[in-house]
């Protein structure tokens, strides 16, 4: 345990090099603006205020950025030691490919959480501006986080691609944003909605439309006309976490089992 | 300055990058392809199936993908180490980007057909009805039209992070969001404002909600102010990247590492 801290350690200290928090941030921070945009201009329903602001940036900033940025930053992390040729070093000291890829891994967690901060802090300025209270903080914070943690773990079926195809930033990262854009649009696509059998066990499996079904029982307020549609679709968090944990996990195994292959 | 352009195309041959734009038209057009069997009984023309994929393209991956093409374009005279030849020639860095930036547009209409094509082909392919030559002309029309349109929104992103080395990662970024903000702001009215949806008027996009004329001179001069922009960040474009010595001396050591006294 105390060598994988060491580890998660040295990830950290590379990452000083690559400006990953800075780049972090600055993705966290990009869909506050529009976001508070729409809030003064009064076109997001029945919410106001910092409600508003957050419960955008949740649902509609997080499942874009978020993945978008850990894709990247997940490419630039395995791709590290190929490009500097150190992987042999590490191999010879002896670190294990299991600690190596649970050190990196635990990064983008640690990097997923510090992007629910700044979502956190930036809903909280976007929510000032607009002249609101900072209202049920507690809860929101505990939304934001497990939001995080969910959206970090669908992006490690890409880690898989990105680890064993092992090919150019270019590659990993448009395969980031189809992965991105494929999952996001499934579910605010309203694809779990339609008869087809394909689809409906896509949008069982997927991460984002399975989440998204969970944040509606969250944000969609009853007696509106939003929770009526969606109402039927609801998930409890439990399903919710249990699915994308098996997928995360399996992901992990699958990582592991590739990155032990490469020798250089 | 032709001779420049001429040059970009003779090392386009070499790069892999442009079979990465091949390849998103080519995803593009099969995830419009997917969507379509999720509208349950809807029936599929090639002007909604080709406005699918417009939209598709534009708000989700186009903006970023032709970011990603041109600065890996540029960012490639770095990493081979072939921009202190250009630059000692004497090839200016902003005639330089001027020429990438004409080639890559060029390349944006290579892909606008391709992506017609692939259109075309899945359109055929899955049976659709509706198909007719008067029609696909105007797809591709279209297709070039919103794709040069939506090349020169992202021109000012490109031209700006082309003058470091490796920052057009985070333009890249900034393009895919600055890509989807399009489908919200196209959502409040602001269409023809936003300078990455703009085109869609100008091409005579259908929207399908059908209560969506457009304004033009909106839209011609949402872009303009972009152009505008692109020509000011050309203007002021320098290679920006600090050499190795440069780097060492401004930390107050010379070539070799050592502390410089400074008087």
């Amino acid at each position: 345990m105390r060598g994988l801290l060491k580890l998660i350690q040295c990830e950290m200290r590379k990452l000083k090099r690559k400006h990953f928090v800075s780049f972090v941030v600055f993705a966290a921070l990009l869909f506050p603006i529009p976001f508070t945009a729409l809030v003064l201009a009064g076109s997001v329903g029945n919410f106001t205020g910092f409600e508003a602001v957050f419960g955008l940036l949740v649902t509609m900033g997080m499942p874009i950025m978020l993945p978008a940025a850990l894709g990247i930053i997940g490419a630039m992390l395995f791709f590290m030691e190929r490009d500097h040729d150190t992987l042999k070093n590490l191999r010879v000291l002896p670190v294990s490919p299991l600690k190596i890829v649970t050190a990196k891994i635990a990064v983008l967690y640690i990097l997923g959480l510090v992007f629910a901060l700044a979502t956190m802090l930036s809903s909280m300025a976007g929510g000032l501006i607009a002249g609101s209270e900072l209202s049920n903080m507690g809860e929101n914070i505990g939304i934001a986080v497990i939001t995080a943690l969910l959206y970090t773990t669908s992006i490690l079926p890409v880690v898989i691609a990105i680890v064993g195809f092992n090919r150019s930033y270019i590659f990993s990262i448009i395969l980031t944003f189809f992965y991105t854009m494929f999952d996001y649009m499934l579910a605010y696509g309203g694809m779990f909605a339609t008869t087809d059998p394909v689809m409906k066990l896509l949008t069982n499996i997927m991460p984002a439309p399975i989440i998204y079904r969970w944040q509606a029982s969250m944000f969609a307020e009853a007696g509106t006309a939003a929770y009526t549609a969606m109402e039927p679709y609801f998930l409890p968090l439990w399903i919710v976490i249990l699915t994308v944990a098996v997928i995360g996990g399996l992901s992990y195994l699958a990582i592991v089992r590739i990155y032990s292959r490469r020798e250089s | 300055m032709a001779s420049i352009i001429k040059t970009e195309f003779y090392k386009m041959k070499r790069y892999s990058v442009i079979w990465i734009g091949v390849a998103t038209m080519l995803t593009v057009v099969l995830l419009s392809r997917f969507m379509a069997t999720a509208s349950d009984g809807a029936s599929h023309t090639l002007m909604n199936f080709s406005s699918n994929v417009i939209w598709n393209n534009l708000v989700l991956i186009y903006p970023a993908t032709i970011t990603l093409i041109a600065g890996y374009m540029i960012d490639r005279e770095r990493t081979d180490d072939t921009l202190k030849n250009i630059l000692t020639i004497p090839v200016s860095f902003q005639k330089l980007l001027v020429g990438k930036l004409v080639a890559v547009g060029c390349m944006a209409i290579v892909l606008s057909a391709v992506e017609f094509l692939f259109t075309i082909m899945i359109f055929l392919v899955s049976g659709f009805p509706g198909f007719t030559a008067a029609g696909a002309g105007k797809v591709l029309f279209q297709m070039i039209g919103i794709n040069l349109s939506a090349y020169l929104a992202v021109m000012p992103v490109i031209a700006f992070t082309a003058q470091r080395r490796g920052s057009f990662m985070a333009g890249v970024g900034f393009t895919f969001f600055y890509g989807f903000v399009g489908m919200m702001a196209s959502g409040h009215g602001l269409r023809d404002i936003y300078p990455i949806t703009a085109g869609l008027t100008l091409i005579g996009y259908d929207d399908g909600s059908g209560d969506f004329a457009g304004n033009s001179i909106l839209s011609i001069g949402s872009l303009l102010i972009i152009l505008g922009v692109t020509v000011v960040v050309i203007a002021t474009a320098k290679n920006r990247e600090r050499s190795a010595e440069n780097k060492k001396r401004s930390r107050g050591k010379n070539v070799r590492g050592r502390k410089v006294r400074r008087r």
